[in-house]
């Protein structure tokens, strides 16, 4: 019975980070009604400033600095906000699917800078020995990780609490005013490219601090970690949850997480032997599966604010049919 | 009322979870359980599916001599995708819910590192990989980060870079350009080669990266390719390094080969065209002296229906190899008894062990005597240091009617002659 | 050696642009980025190898090509096949998602869809590469500096036709012109008496046979992977967008571009960087000109 509570608290640290990830795309997407599809991009923008700073010295690449736990967290915050500024100002002032687009290739140009760049990011070997904070006060594993997880739920509450608090807050209606018709908006003083970019940057620096809490958690990252599945996962936990709401945004992220984990045990016990070496390409069929019917049955997510989504998808939509 | 959703959602699920994993939690009347994370899906997963068969043999024959003291050795395997956040995920089952004391995996040093950073040393389950070739484990493993749980039963890229560029020498070639897969892996390797081929008087004409999975390597090719090299150095896996060795070659470039472990590959040579390879100069850890690999090979055949064709097969049946007879040395299968163990059934004292079910059996019958045994290998000697590593001589091997053949050694000392040259 | 540069990037180029115009079409008519549009080049890939495979007797080649006239037999039966596929993804998933009206829902299906096709083809024909021909052309000198091997100047003369062939059927034939109607203005299109349906079924056609000629070329000159597609997605869409969304002919310059300009990059930077190289690029060329090289105006 301890192994599962160990691997319930071990999961949920995992789903937590995630979840932070999710409700930093809702704010841009679910609210805002930004198509950003490098969500790994700001991760790993996170991960790395995290490492880099926090980290003791290391061979081959620059580091050393032993920042502390915290400092290193908001500068890594304050790192990723400004790589969301430096995509922002260009692609915001555009048509909003460049913006997807842009944020594509930089989510690929960062782990292809994570994969290359020896001197600052230890290249393929990646940077190892990430400091966990307090970690000398614990002598089991499973007490540590219930001390993680206790801090990062309530990291992730209070990002929730801000969350919930400026999107109902005079700025948070301007934003989905902008959403829903930006004309309408600009008329009355509101400029539409202030607001998305704020809600971009804040967006992204909700995912730096994921990327960041990641690296300090596994205590290792290397670009392996980077890759465009990831955003794959965040949005499916959007999706499924259903977008515009933050609540949902947080249950996705525990449900398609425990989907792409768990499903692997799963295939495991039903396939016979001769088959196991395929398992995973059984757990991805399975996973494909399972999110098609999800949007086939629930199409704006299990608890999706219906004015929310309805609105940021039909103003772009001719549809065929 | 929505927030009561939420949490009915997320018992439901912890529920649905838990219920799906608890009936593999259920051992049967007499079975050990070990786990493996290897990538069966994403970019290592053509190669993991082959090299997961190598440690699906082992654990047959190990149950084919009657198990694992006495009871039925069973392989929980999950795959990684890939990923670290995967596997460390799939680690972490293992070890929590289906209870295993050691896991072999994973196979990308990415993923091993992280599953070892925050899974198996904290939470002190073996873990023995049968590729990750990184030189940051050992770094880990000397700031004793490791807890002396991490193995792995492949050796590092130091002495083959250092092998082949002696190698290469020995075959008087003076220009050589190297193409190499940019993981650790590639990148160390390719790291080594060129400063020892400089120190022994050759010339690396390019030294040319390249990404996995792009959709043509014609470029990357065409760069090598400039500065009139004599033969190439390619590092990589089968799959991608199959797309540039034909590239080279349709390219135009000198066909004389050198190739690494990676490549030692019956499959990648027959999809080359061994008839395009006129010189083949290949190096991998390994001795010609044992009869394991050709019991590996047979063994393989007959349960597999094809011979094997992929490096790190053997690597990853000696991981379940090692971890088993520990178990057996030391009458137990908790975690430590593996660790604390593995070394007395390792290294060269006492009564060499080869792979197969016979030799298995003769083991065990040597160990309840009391007497000292040594497992060699199918891909070679294996004497792990206090970080975990192996070191062994390597074998040399070539293509001779157009199949892989392994046919003389170089020896630990010419290696380390080499390594002191300043 | 620039040269030589040139005329890879031209040759990549060339798989590009028609897997691209496939993209872009779905992307114009249909109104959402697809996703599996790179699972139809892998099964496009696949069923030609199964069709060679079925003639494997067949020894003769064509000319100093690597294949004989099965292979001809094997695009147009890849072509059929991946329509299918095509329709039938259609008509289970998207069909019913585009009623819901939410765009960005069936960007998230159609992702879910590509990594379900894409393991398909793993569990059915295995991870490992193949290849059509176990023969490997040498490439000859064509100019002074460049060498290519006969199956790649059959890859970009095929490319070359099917161009031309596809604008004659946009400005000649009565459904290519229903189809640009829709494209253009999917309201305006079914007032004037267009089959909006009708059209939807083509553009998966018109899509997907181009999508599994390009998915054929690349195992002609490269290898047949399961996600080969997968890897030239973030490629299609660079020259789809590049070219200016909707845009067919925007969408084959764009293929060009980004092939030349991925494979000229190596004077430059390390290869390391060349997949960097396309979204660069298209980043660039949105700032100067957001509608894209041949895009219509800015909406």
């Amino acid at each position: 019975m301890t192994g599962i509570v160990s691997y319930l608290v071990f999961f949920s640290i995992l789903a937590s980070i995630y979840s932070l990830m999710s409700l930093g795309l809702n704010l841009q997407w679910g609210y805002t009604g930004l198509f950003n599809i490098g969500v790994v991009g700001f991760f790993a923008v996170g991960a790395y400033t995290f490492a880099i700073l926090a980290s003791p010295p290391a061979a081959g690449h620059i580091g050393g600095f032993n920042w502390p736990f915290l400092a290193a967290l908001i500068a890594a915050m304050i790192a990723t906000g400004i790589v969301a500024l430096i995509v922002g100002i260009p692609t915001l002032r555009l048509r909003e699917d460049y913006l997807a687009i842009a944020t594509i290739g930089i989510g690929a140009t960062i782990q292809l800078i994570a994969n290359n760049m020896n001197w600052l990011t230890g290249g393929p070997n990646g940077i190892y020995n990430i400091p966990q904070p307090l970690s000398a006060y614990f002598s089991s594993n499973l007490g540590y990780n219930v001390f993680f997880l206790v801090m990062i739920v309530v990291i992730l509450l209070l990002a929730y609490w801000s969350l919930e608090r400026i999107v109902h807050s005079p700025w948070g209606r301007v934003l989905m005013a902008i959403r829903e018709d930006e004309t309408a908006a600009s008329s009355v003083g509101k400029s539409g490219f202030s607001y998305r970019l704020q809600s971009f940057v804040i967006g992204s620096i909700l995912m730096g601090l994921a990327g960041a809490l990641y690296a300090s958690f596994i205590k290792y990252i290397s670009p392996t970690l980077f890759m465009p599945v990831l955003t794959f996962q965040v949005w499916a936990m959007l999706i499924v949850g259903g977008s515009g709401n933050n609540r949902g945004a947080i249950l996705g992220s525990v449900l398609v997480w425990a989907l792409w984990t768990m499903s692997g045990s799963v295939v495991q016990a039903i396939l016979p032997s001769t088959l196991q070496v395929k398992g995973g390409a059984f757990q991805i069929i399975l996973i494909g599966l399972v999110l098609m019917l999800v949007l086939l049955f629930r199409p704006r997510g299990i608890m999706g604010s219906r004015k929310a989504v309805v609105f940021a998808g039909e103003s772009k939509t001719v549809s065929g049919e | 009322m929505k927030s009561r959703r939420i949490t009915s959602s997320l018992v439901a699920s912890a529920i649905m979870g838990v219920a799906a994993l608890a009936p593999l939690a259920v051992q049967a009347k007499c079975t050990t359980t070990i786990g493996s994370v290897m990538a069966l899906t994403g970019s290592l997963g053509a190669l993991g599916q082959s090299i997961a068969k190598g440690a699906e043999l082992a654990v047959d024959t190990v149950n084919k001599a009657g198990g694992v003291n006495g009871c039925d050795l069973k392989l929980s395997m999950l795959d990684d995708q890939t990923s670290p956040a995967v596997g460390v995920s799939a680690a972490k089952q293992l070890v929590d819910i289906h209870q295993v004391p050691a896991i072999v995996g994973a196979l990308s040093s990415g993923v091993s590192m992280a599953i070892l950073t925050s899974v198996t040393a904290p939470g002190k389950v073996v873990q023995i990989s049968p590729s990750s070739t990184s030189p940051s484990f050992t770094e880990l493993a000397k700031s004793g980060k490791t807890g002396g749980y991490w193995f792995r039963t492949t050796p590092s890229d130091a002495l083959q870079g250092v092998a082949m560029a002696k190698l290469a020498r020995e075959n008087g070639l003076k220009r050589v350009a190297v193409l190499y897969l940019k993981n650790p892996y590639g990148e160390g390797l390719a790291g080594k080669f060129s400063e020892y081929f400089k120190k022994l008087g050759g010339k690396v004409t390019a030294s040319v990266p390249y990404n996995p999975k792009q959709p043509s390597y014609r470029s990357e090719v065409s760069s090598a390719l400039g500065g009139d090299p004599q033969a190439v150095f390619l590092i990589g896996y089968p799959g991608d390094g199959t797309t540039v060795a034909r590239e080279w070659i349709s390219s135009g470039g000198p066909q004389t080969f050198l190739l690494p472990d990676g490549l030692e590959s019956q499959k990648f040579v027959d999809d080359v065209g061994a008839k395009y390879m006129k010189k083949v100069l290949g190096t991998a850890a390994g001795s010609v002296n044992t009869p394991s690999l050709k019991t590996f090979d047979s063994d393989f055949q007959k349960q597999f229906g094809n011979p094997p064709t992929q490096a790190y097969m053997t690597n990853a049946y000696d991981a379940v190899m090692v971890i088993a007879l520990a178990m057996d040395k030391g009458h137990g299968t908790s975690a430590d008894t593996v660790k604390n163990n593995i070394r007395g059934i390792s290294g060269t004292a006492g009564t060499a062990i080869y792979a197969g079910a016979g030799q298995y059996e003769k083991a065990l019958k040597l160990i309840k005597e009391g007497k000292r045994i040594h497992y060699v290998g199918a891909s070679g000697e294996l004497t792990f240091d206090k970080n975990g590593d192996v070191s062994g001589p390597m074998a040399i091997w070539t293509l001779k009617d157009k199949k892989v053949v392994q046919d003389r050694m170089m020896s630990v000392s010419t290696i380390n002659k080499v390594l002191m040259k300043r | 050696m620039i040269a030589q540069y040139l005329a890879n990037g031209i040759v990549l180029g060339s798989s590009i642009a028609l897997g691209a115009v496939g993209l872009t079409l779905t992307y114009n008519i249909l109104n959402f980025a697809n996703f599996a549009h790179g699972s139809l080049l892998s099964w496009g890939a696949y069923f030609a190898w199964l069709v060679v495979l079925v003639f494997g007797g067949v020894q003769s080649t064509i000319g100093p090509l690597s294949f004989g006239w099965p292979f001809i037999l094997a695009i147009v039966a890849a072509a059929l096949m991946a329509s299918v596929l095509a329709l039938v993804l259609d008509w289970l998933v998207f069909r019913v998602l585009r009623k819901s009206n939410i765009q960005v829902t069936l960007v998230i299906a159609s992702f879910g869809a590509s990594l379900l096709l894409r393991n398909l083809i793993v569990v059915v024909f295995g991870p490992e590469p193949q290849y059509y021909s176990d023969n490997i052309q040498i490439a000859q000198p064509i100019l002074p500096g460049v060498r290519t091997t006969p199956d790649e100047l059959f890859v970009v003369g095929l490319a070359v036709v099917l161009v031309i062939g596809l604008h004659l059927f946009l400005t000649r034939t009565r459904l290519g012109k229903a189809m640009r109607a829709v494209s253009d203005n999917a309201s305006l299109a079914q007032v004037s008496g267009i089959n909006v349906h009708n059209v939807v079924r083509w553009t998966w056609v018109v899509g997907g046979s181009l999508a599994a000629v390009a998915g054929v070329m690349f195992g002609l000159t490269v290898q047949i992977l399961p996600d080969m597609g997968f890897n030239l997605l973030l490629f299609l869409f660079s020259a789809a967008i590049l070219g200016g969304i909707g845009s067919i002919y925007g969408a084959i310059l764009g293929g060009l571009v980004i092939g030349i300009a991925a494979d000229l990059s190596v004077l430059f930077i390390s290869p390391a960087y060349k997949p960097a190289v396309a979204f660069i690029l298209m980043i660039v060329v949105l700032l100067i000109k957001p509608s894209g090289i041949l895009g219509e105006k800015v909406q």
